[in-house]
């Protein structure tokens, strides 16, 4: 029997990466089949070519033993296949149903009213169509999703990464869902990097891992560190740093618990630099937050930078403590795209002496100071007074961190420091970042990106759903067992 | 006293007419998550247009009937030149606006900084055309009045005689249009694409609707609403007569509304009403106390621009009602993601 969909080969490459390497991938009627893999596996471009977003640049698509091309999302909806994306596409300020005969092409009538609530009912998806979108949960949203999906009549059905959003409930509930529609003889497409729903849900697991796939699997017969080890890998495992002279404590977090962290016990110390592994989306813009500043914590003590209660302190205060902060996105949140880099110099050095006086700016030691960085840290750009924007991403990176590192803070905070840069400027951040941790300042470094993590840390420490684990040395960490952390239910100790 | 009342409302009528098709306008344009600040704008070129269409409709005719000494006292003008007359204020008004629509939607310009253009642009426009340029200067033209829709006599009739027998063409048409928005927004396929693409524009273009179609066609729709607006203003209200800056400001009053009434056609309606009521009613008040303090004389000539604001702020302040009403995307500038 052919299978519903099968796909021979798919190549695709963006500039400088490979991001889908020969990959085949089939799916069967009545199965829930899992596609696993790290961010940047190339699970999302194999997604973005079934759903006619993108074109591969070679392999062949079989749809029910037929060969075909998908050029447009309106061409993979009418082959029969269905998407409901991770980030919904849904008009808040509009009710269910208004949305739903949006996705379908068709104003809101009595009987399209009624195939949504038959819909709704048959497969658990309880559905107001009257609601407005904004007043309801995430959870809520997803069924919307759904049933837009369901009224097209799919035959294949992909789900990318949609646990992510919900509650337990929520995700037992969708479980059920889904094990409905297999049993209609449907196919589903499973994304998710959480093992222990991708054990319990699904017949069969793809897994992908730097653009190729490296296994296919019956998840239930393997276990949990089994599955992470073809997920990460087998990486060179660091060997333990040689002595290091490291100092008294610069960084401490103690029992911070808020809506979306919970940091037990952290401290980083002069001279060390501390990894923060984990897969997007488990809270690492929230912890970033809280210890720059940008969101208090609940408590003083909860944060202490250089021995002084820091919780309650904002950003310029934390600056004036010996803290300096980059934060992950460069455009808006790091530095102001439309103003110059002279400009952006000022903005995180305004509490810096001689930068003002009497509310007035020294414009020439500002200038001064941003060339200093442009050439201190080898920023390639067309002038000081030129936009931020006009910046490649790397030159930009290599602006903001060097920004920050010019004033040798006693303590560091960076998240994600080479996302989305160039191989040479990465290497030459990491650098920077290494030589300062010599000089006996305290750095915490946040990333998705394990092998950095790996050529930076000292020690490591894991979030998973908001929670921090304890930190080890670097070199106790394997790749099962940083599996495991980043993507296993979270076993939090009693505080 | 029944007869006052009627008097009011009929006087209140042409005061709230002008207001209300800007509005209407601008409102289907905001629903589609555009803000054209050239309202006011729009409404001088519009209604000068009109004017200049009816003044050359008129002139015309009469050179036609009588020969080249045609006077003023001659003159008259009928409903089909003035329904000509006011295809010519729409569809100037649709023409401006469609500069706007070309500016923001094509070459992606700030929809604040082309809308504040396009009323300077209006004003300027209308000042120097309507002088002497076309040979004839406009602000000294004389035009016949339009005659009402139905025979004079009608108007005797109790209520509804001067309510709506006498009234102008435009009043019964701009409560027509007002239906026709609210169904049209409401009930409608294409109505739903516009609010669609108002609400969130990249989930709209992703869906595969036209987002810089539909809002060239709103626009051009507001631009036409504003247009007759304006000519209702300069034609109708009191005898034709161009002036420079003759709408006074009528067309940021229809911003403010629409703003006010939180995008709901049924509250547009109740604010211009409510101020063609009370500024009907001020020379009305002020003739029966006409001992009346000059403080609370001037407090009288305000209260137009202050009661529906206060109305409409009081009984629209339901949290979930604007969330649910107001256009979420208003102002953005789209760019489609590629």
């Amino acid at each position: 029997m052919t299978s519903l969909l099968s796909l021979e080969r798919i190549t695709k490459a963006y500039p400088g990466v490979l991001a889908n390497d020969a990959v085949d991938f089939a799916v069967e009627r009545g199965e829930i089949h899992a596609l696993l893999g790290e961010n940047g596996a190339g699970k999302s471009t194999l997604m973005k070519v079934l759903s006619g977003l993108t074109k591969p640049d070679s392999g062949q698509i079989v749809w029910k033993g037929d060969e075909t091309t998908i050029s447009s999302p309106q061409g993979s909806k009418a082959l029969g296949i269905g998407m409901v994306h991770q980030h919904f596409a849904l008009f808040d300020g509009m009710s269910v149903g208004e949305n739903i005969a949006l996705g379908l092409g068709g104003q809101l009538d009595d009987t399209r009213r009624t195939r949504i609530i038959e819909m709704s009912e048959k497969y658990g998806l309880p559905l107001d169509p009257d609601a407005l979108v904004f007043t309801l949960s995430a959870g809520e949203k997803q069924r919307i999703e759904i049933v837009r999906a369901l009224l097209g009549e799919p035959e294949l059905l992909i789900l990318d990464e949609p646990t992510s959003v919900l509650t337990p409930q929520e995700a037992d509930a969708l479980f059920a869902t889904l094990r409905l529609l297999r049993d209609e003889g449907r196919g589903l497409v499973f994304i998710s990097h959480k093992l222990n729903e991708v054990r319990a849900l699904c017949e069969r697991a793809t897994i992908l891992r730097g653009g190729k796939v490296v296994a296919t699997c019956v998840p239930a017969e393997k276990s949990a560190e089994e599955i992470a080890e073809m997920m990460i890998g087998t990486r060179p495992v660091p060997t333990a740093k040689g002595q290091q002279n490291l100092g008294d404590v610069a960084l401490e977090v103690k029992d911070l618990r808020t809506k979306d962290v919970r940091v037990p016990a952290l401290a980083v110390r002069r001279g060390e630099i501390m990894g923060v592994a984990g897969v997007a989306g488990n809270g690492q813009e929230a912890l970033y937050a809280y210890l720059s500043g940008e969101d208090l914590a609940p408590q003083a003590n909860a944060i202490w930078l250089n021995g002084v209660e820091a919780g309650r302190s904002g950003p310029s205060q934390r600056r004036a403590l010996g803290g300096a902060f980059v934060p992950e996105e460069r455009l808006g949140h790091a530095a102001v795209p439309d103003f110059s880099l002279i400009d952006n110099t000022l903005l995180s050095n305004l509490g810096t002496d001689g930068f003002q006086r009497r509310g007035l700016i020294n414009w020439t030691l500002t200038r001064e100071h941003a060339t200093e960085i442009c050439d201190g840290y080898d920023v390639r750009h067309a002038g000081v007074t030129g936009r931020a924007a006009s910046l490649s991403g790397g030159n930009l990176q290599k602006f903001i961190v060097g920004r920050e590192l010019i004033k040798q803070p006693e303590v560091l905070v960076v998240n994600q420091p080479t996302w989305g840069v160039d191989m040479g400027s990465a290497t030459n951040i990491r650098d920077q970042l290494k030589a300062l941790a010599e000089s006996g300042s305290a750095l915490l470094v946040i990333s998705q990106d394990l092998d950095e993590l790996f050529d930076l840390a000292d020690r490591l420490c894991v979030l998973n759903h908001g929670h921090l684990s304890e930190a080890k040395p670097t070199h106790e960490w394997t790749a099962e067992t940083l599996g495991v952390a980043m993507t296993g239910d979270v076993q939090e100790q009693a505080a | 006293m029944s007869d006052l009342v009627i008097q009011i409302l009929a006087a209140s009528m042409l005061l709230a007419t002008p207001l209300l098709l800007a509005a209407i306008g601008e409102l289907v344009v905001e629903k589609s998550g555009v803000i054209n600040l050239g309202v006011e704008g729009m409404m001088l070129i519009g209604g000068l247009a009109g004017f200049i269409g009816l003044y050359q409709l008129q002139s015309s005719t009469c050179t036609m009937l009588i020969g080249e000494n045609c006077f003023a006292s001659e003159n008259s003008v009928n409903q089909f030149q003035y329904i000509g007359s006011l295809l010519v204020a729409a569809i100037v008004g649709a023409m401006a606006a469609a500069l706007f629509g070309f500016l923001t939607q094509y070459f992606r310009a700030n929809h604040i900084a082309a809308g504040l253009g396009l009323t300077v642009l209006g004003a300027g426009l209308s000042n120097s055309l309507g002088g002497n340029f076309f040979g004839v200067d406009y602000t000294s033209a004389i035009v016949a009045s339009v005659p009402p829709l139905f025979p004079e006599s009608w108007g005797d009739v109790p209520v509804v005689g001067p309510l709506l027998f006498s009234q102008n063409l435009l009043v019964p048409f701009s409560f027509v249009m007002l239906a026709a928005v609210w169904f049209f927004l409401n009930r409608t396929r294409a109505g739903l694409v516009v609010r669609a693409v108002g609400e969130n524009h990249h989930s709209a273009y992703a869906l595969g609707y036209p987002v810089i179609l539909v809002r060239m066609l709103t626009i051009m729709f507001g631009g036409a609403m504003a247009g007759l607006a304006g000519a209702f203003i300069v034609i109708a209200q009191i005898a034709p007569k161009w002036t420079e800056g003759i709408t006074v400001g009528k067309g940021w009053l229809a911003l403010a509304l629409i703003l006010f009434s939180t995008w709901r056609p049924g509250r547009v309606l109740l604010g211009a009403y409510l101020f063609g009521i009370v500024l009907a009613l001020e020379p009305r008040l002020k003739a029966i106390f006409s001992n009346m303090s000059l403080e609370l004389s001037y407090f009288l000539t305000a209260l137009p621009y202050i009661v529906p604001v206060v109305v409409l702020v009081m009984i629209s302040r339901n949290p979930v009602m604007i969330r649910r009403n107001a256009p979420a995307s208003l102002g953005q500038t789209f760019e489609p993601r590629s």
